[in-house]
């Protein structure tokens, strides 16, 4: 049995930046999670129009891949990360066991469907999970997963499969923990970096812009014309979960709320203090006044898709009552996405513009 | 595979990590249940009338066991076909009732871990009233399963 001691578990809102927050806080570093998310430039957009999601609706991602927070902040903060993707499950368990008997508390990369202990609606296949081996006694790991308020348990035949799924782009066995803290970070250089890789993602050069028109700024208006065609592309109850799992992906699943935009606005807030900012503090207060909009959209997309039948077998006639209303209700909400569009635009373009004074 | 009369529900509130501003405009975070959670009790009624749906496909033999959990846990082809190590026209095949006939126990074993269930769970759909309790315990790399039935103490 080994369990590391002192480690105090931490819940956040989203599980990569949660993670890395909990590692380097047992290494010695207070850090906040926003901190994390805005050094790490977590802000993304891209509508994933080649992949497919839950009810066979595009993919939409928010934030950055899976992995690219971890190297953006451990490049920015100096803080060196040891990080490994092993050949197979035998190998890394075997690397996790001897951190875990030297107490250093280790990160995977891992599928939440096998994650017990979460609740069962958040049983998705989704390969790209981040937790924390805080322990194993026997056949048991204790693990810290910022998504559960508690410490987590798992059968070792659980983190096997859920470690191992050889998914399409999945980091299967792959491990990374804090290695070394430096002793002294500029906060300050790494913050305007970050900043300033964000807007960089978000607003692409124009020749760019049209060849990756599902990424940033543009991919938030190719959502946005995508959605008036839903009626034409989907139907029946794959039509209604896929407008309802739209609204919860921002909201719901690690996002702390608006998209992610909420907890980017925490970041600007503690970046405008850190860096003695008045112009950072006008910023935070868009992005949150946007993040909050962004959470009114997401309700109006319940509300519609509640609206919905929920058994194909009604749909057919739903629809010859309904489409008109149906077809107004995601114009509107299609508008008020490129309208979010406009706002993003301006914002990160302004951001770039104060990083860039700031040095 | 087990299927309790009543639909699976959320047992103890999920509290998600949120964002927002507080009065004086400062960007705080509180443990919140979803706003969202009466959709989610939703969403377990709706995949709970899935279940029956494709239940009644399975046993009109329209499609195959593979097909049934594959739908169910909405993985795609593409996908299921990685994580078995198989090709995704393979895959295709073992969604229909012939095609699942000629998958071997090795294959089988191999969806089993990505569905996380047992063999016998593409071999055996249990409808459980409320007064039982039905747990199966998995042996032998998932080859062998163990039921033990129990009145449910909750709804004497």
């Amino acid at each position: 049995m080994k369990t590391i001691s002192n480690y105090t578990h931490d819940v956040g809102a989203h599980c990569e930046t949660g993670s890395v927050r909990n590692l380097i806080r047992h290494a010695g570093l207070e850090v906040t999670e926003p901190m994390i998310f805005g050094i790490g430039s977590g802000p993304a957009f891209y509508y994933l129009f080649f992949a497919k999601g839950p009810s066979t609706f595009p993919l939409i991602g928010i934030r950055t891949p899976p992995g690219t927070i971890l190297k953006n902040v451990s490049k920015l903060s100096g803080i060196d990360f040891f990080s490994r993707q092993y050949s197979n499950t035998d190998k890394a368990l075997a690397r996790a066991h001897e951190l875990l008997e030297s107490n250093v508390p280790v990160a995977l990369s891992v599928d939440m469907f096998y994650m017990k202990y979460l609740p069962s609606f958040l049983h998705v296949h989704a390969p790209f999970h981040f937790i924390i081996l805080v322990g194993v006694e026997g056949d048991r790991y204790t693990i810290s997963d910022p998504y559960f308020e508690e410490i987590g348990y798992l059968h070792i035949d659980d983190l096997r499969a859920a470690w191992e799924t050889h998914a399409p782009l999945a980091k299967d066995n792959s491990l990374f923990h804090v290695k070394n803290i430096p002793g002294e970070i500029d906060w300050k250089n790494a913050v305007i970096r970050g900043m300033k890789r964000t807007c960089k993602n978000m607003i692409l050069p124009p020749v760019i812009r049209n060849l990756m028109f599902f990424v940033g700024i543009q991919g938030m208006r190719t959502y946005a014309k995508k959605i008036r065609q839903w009626p034409k592309d989907f139907s029946g109850v794959i039509l209604r979960e896929g407008i309802l799992f739209n609204a919860v992906g921002f909201e719901d699943q690690g996002t702390g709320g608006g998209a992610f935009r909420l907890m980017y606005g925490a970041f600007l807030q503690e970046a405008a203090e850190l860096l003695g900012s008045t112009a950072l503090v006008e910023m935070a207060d868009r992005i949150i006044e946007h993040g909050r909009n962004w959470r009114d959209i997401s309700r109006m997309l319940i509300r519609l898709g509640k609206k919905l039948p929920t058994s194909d077998e009604e749909y057919n006639d739903w629809i010859r009552q309904n489409a008109g209303m149906l077809d107004d209700g995601l114009d509107e909400i299609a508008g008020l996405f490129e309208k979010a569009a406009d706002v993003e635009d301006r914002f990160f373009r302004d951001l770039g513009n104060i990083a860039a004074d700031l040095g | 595979m087990i299927i309790t009369e009543t639909p699976e529900q959320q047992k103890h509130p999920h509290r998600f990590l949120m964002w927002d501003a507080d009065e004086n405009g400062k960007c705080v975070s509180s443990l919140a249940e979803s706003e969202f959670a009466s959709d989610i009790h939703l969403y377990y009624e709706q995949r709970a009338k899935e279940v029956r749906r494709l239940l009644v496909r399975l046993t009109d033999n329209e499609i195959s066991p593979v097909y049934f959990f594959m739908d169910y846990q909405q993985i795609t082809v593409k996908d299921l076909a990685s994580r078995v190590r198989v090709s995704a026209s393979t895959v295709k095949k073992h969604l229909t009732p012939d095609g699942f006939k000629k998958v071997s126990i090795e294959i089988l074993q191999r969806y089993a871990r990505v569905f996380d269930i047992m063999l016998a769970d593409f071999f055996n759909f249990t409808l459980v009233p409320d007064d039982i309790n039905v747990k199966n315990t998995r042996h032998n790399n998932r080859l062998l399963q163990k039921t033990t039935i129990t009145a449910n103490e909750n709804n004497k």
